[in-house]
This record gives C-alpha cells, structure tokens and sequence, in this order.
C-alpha cells in the first residue's frame, strides 16, 4: 500500500513538473496592462478645440472647429471603454496565470492544522499529515491542469478579438497624431511664427504684445515637443502586445519550451521599457 | 474606407503645409500685408479643420470596426473570472470543513457557546460561498 502511495505521489509530482510554467505569461499579461498613456493621449485628444480655441478666428473655421469638438466628445467613451477592455483582459490573464490564484493548498493546512488541533476527535496527527500531504498533491495536480487550460483557452479564444481591438486601436493612434501635427503646426508655424514676423516688420510694432507672443510661442513648442514621441511609442507598445499575444496563441500548446518564454519575456520587458520612456516623457513635461 | 479618409486627411494637411511655406516667404520678402495674410491664415485652419474631420471619421470608423470583437473579449473575461471564482469556492468548501470540524469538537466538548460560535461561523461561510 505504501509503494503504491509513494508511485501515485511520484506521479502527480512528474506531472505536475510537466505542466507549462505560466511566470511568462503572467509578466506579459501585467506589463501589457500597465501600458497607460492611450488614456492620457485619448484626454488631450478630446481637448484639442480648448487649446485651439484662443487661435480660431472667422466664423467659418471656428464652427467646422466647434463640429469637430462634438464628434470627439461624443467619441470620447467608447474610445477610452476600447483600452478598458484590453486592461482587464490583459489584468484577468495575469490573475488567471498567476502563481497563487489556483492554490489551495493553504487551505488544507489550515483544515489538517484544526483536525490535529481537536484529539478527542481521536484522529492520529501523522495520518493527518500523510492525507494531507497526498491531498495537496492531488489538489496541486487537478488545479494546475485547471489553471492550465483556462488560460489556454483565453489566449486562444482571445487572440483574434484581440487583435482586431489592437489594430483599431493603432489607427486611432494613427488619428491622434494626425490631428496633434495639424494643430501643432496650424498653433506654431501658422500662427504663432507667422503673427510675430508680421508685427515685427511693422515700424509700430506693440513691444509688450510681441513679447507676450514670443512667450507664448516658447511655451507652445516645449508643450509640443514632450507630446511628439508619445504617439509612436505607444503605437509601438500596441503593437508589441499583439505581437506577444500572437505568439502565445501560436506556442499555447509550448509555453513551456525556452525559446517560446525567452521571446515572450523579451516583448513584456519592451512593453515595460516603453512605459517607462512614456512616465518620463510626461514627467519631463509637468 | 479607413485608409482612404487617413490618406485624404493627410493630404489636405500637405496642401496647408505648403500654403503655409508660401505665405512665410511672401511676409518675409514683404509681399502681403496684414490683412491679406490673416485671410490666407484663415483657409489654412480650414484645411486644418478639414483635415481633422477626416481623422474624427476614421475613429469613428475604427470604433464601429472593432465592437464586435470588444463584445467577444468582453465575455471572455466573464469567463475567465467564472473560473477563477470556481476555485475560490473550493478553497472556501474546504474552509466550510473546518468549520464543521469545530462544530464537531465543540458539539463533543458540549460547550454551547463554542457550538454556537461554531454555527454563526458556518453560516458566514455558507453565505460567502453562495455569495
């Protein structure tokens, strides 16, 4: 009876050693969902007529301004509700690979500790902890393979939903850059520059006004060149999710093997790096 | 239709550069004045606008595009956390036990107030698991 315990005990240990390590994709899951800044990008993409505004004259360009300003309020849910939903997917990943969320083997001890803790219940103490021992073992096996499967079942169900969200999402980036360029330029270059020289060629030239416009140009490109990395490196960010996500679903039946986990590690530590670029970047700017 | 309303958009926002390029030569060499000037700055934020009201349709488009797929991750998570909270039950049965175990002992003991201790803590148990 003992050798057939200890073969059983031997058993479930190899097989649970057989069973893919998920730290990988538990640091790519967290990583991906720590990648912030579309929040950030979708605000001031929302408040560009405030910032436009002061520099809008004649009736014509300011209501296409005004119209403009609708839509994108009116847009400005569902486009922060699209990076909602890839956070959680990204945060219910991580949590369902995570080291702890399948382990109930606390539990047991604490059940082992309260039957050893009542002897008149007339249960010998190292039967417990035999019993014990092998149940953890056994739980550790079924809640492993449990666990396994789960997140298999999400990274394969999951990926092409995903990747459709990740490619919208880019080109909503594509189109928050588009309209950050025009009022960079329409601000800095049409504007801006382009008063100060025509005051300036004046003989009777307001001084006090110039140096008010000189200022404000000044502060106008500091507060456009933090922006300008911005875009591309989250675009690259998203497209590093997608392409780490793509490789789990392609490897989900080898995520134990070395290559797989070394790539899969490399793109969570871009994604980190990334949001790191993109914390000093706005940390630079305030 | 997304690449076409991008590709236009930047086009028109091309056509404002290079007005813009022109107008800064002829205010350099002298060959507006103010008044025309502004009038030229007025059609390029036009164009600008115009430019950024393509950009607006190719969101809203992106957005439309990928609803579907939103939906579909959205009920995965659902799934997922079904799963998750599965074990959190069977952690909790077996916290339910030991529950039942202090019953028992307390029961063997006859120590009521330990008995009914025992059963407020069952009944708390119960509850979070149904929960």
């Amino acid at each position: 009876m003992k050798a057939l315990n200890k073969t059983l005990v031997l058993f479930l240990a190899i097989t649970i050693s057989a069973c893919a390590n998920l730290a990988e994709v538990r640091e790519f899951a967290n990583q991906s969902a720590k990648l912030s800044s579309y929040t950030d990008l979708t605000t001031n993409f929302r408040d560009t007529y405030h910032r436009q505004e002061p520099y809008l004259f004649g009736d014509n360009v300011r209501e296409i301004a005004r119209s403009n300003d609708h839509k994108r309020q009116a847009a400005y849910s569902d486009l922060i509700k699209l990076h909602s939903t890839v956070i959680l997917y990204m945060q219910t990943l991580a949590h369902l690979a995570g080291e702890n969320t399948f382990d109930v083997s606390k539990n047991i001890d604490r059940l082992s500790g309260s039957i050893k803790a009542h002897e008149e219940l007339g249960i010998n103490g190292k039967e417990v902890d035999a019993v014990s021992n092998i149940a953890k073992v056994i739980t550790k096996w079924a809640t492993t393979a449990y666990q396994e499967q789960a997140v298999k079942d999400m990274i394969t169900e999951g990926n092409d939903s995903l990747q459709i969200v990740l490619a919208s999402m880019k080109t909503i980036v594509d189109s928050y850059k588009g309209v950050y360029e025009n009022e960079k330029k329409y601000i800095l270059d049409d504007f801006l520059t382009k008063q100060i020289k025509l005051h300036e060629s004046q003989p009777s030239a307001d001084v006090l006004l110039l140096s008010w416009a000189r200022t404000d140009l000044q502060q106008k490109k500091t507060y456009y060149e933090a922006l300008q990395p911005q875009y591309d490196l989250l675009k690259k960010g998203i497209f590093d999710i997608a392409e780490g996500h793509m490789k789990l679903a392609k490897n989900v039946n080898n995520l134990s093997s070395d290559e797989v986990k070394s790539q899969i590690k490399t793109i969570a530590q871009d994604i980190r790096t990334i949001a790191e670029n993109i914390n000093a970047l706005n940390n630079a700017s305030k | 239709m997304t690449e076409t309303a991008q590709t236009l958009a930047q086009q028109i926002s091309q056509s404002a550069d290079a007005i813009s390029s022109r107008l800064s030569d002829d205010i350099t060499n002298g060959r507006v004045d103010q008044e025309q000037a502004n009038e030229i700055l007025g059609n390029i934020a036009i164009l600008r606008q115009q430019s950024d009201a393509l950009y607006m349709a190719e969101i809203i488009t992106a957005i439309q595009d990928q609803a579907e797929a939103q939906n579909k991750l959205e009920g995965l998570i659902e799934i997922a956390n079904d799963k998750i909270k599965t074990i959190q039950n069977v952690a909790k049965a077996i916290d339910l036990a030991i529950d039942i175990i202090e019953l028992a002992a307390n029961a063997y003991a006859s120590n009521a107030e330990g008995i009914l201790t025992s059963i407020g803590k069952l009944k708390d148990d119960v509850d979070s698991l149904n929960a």
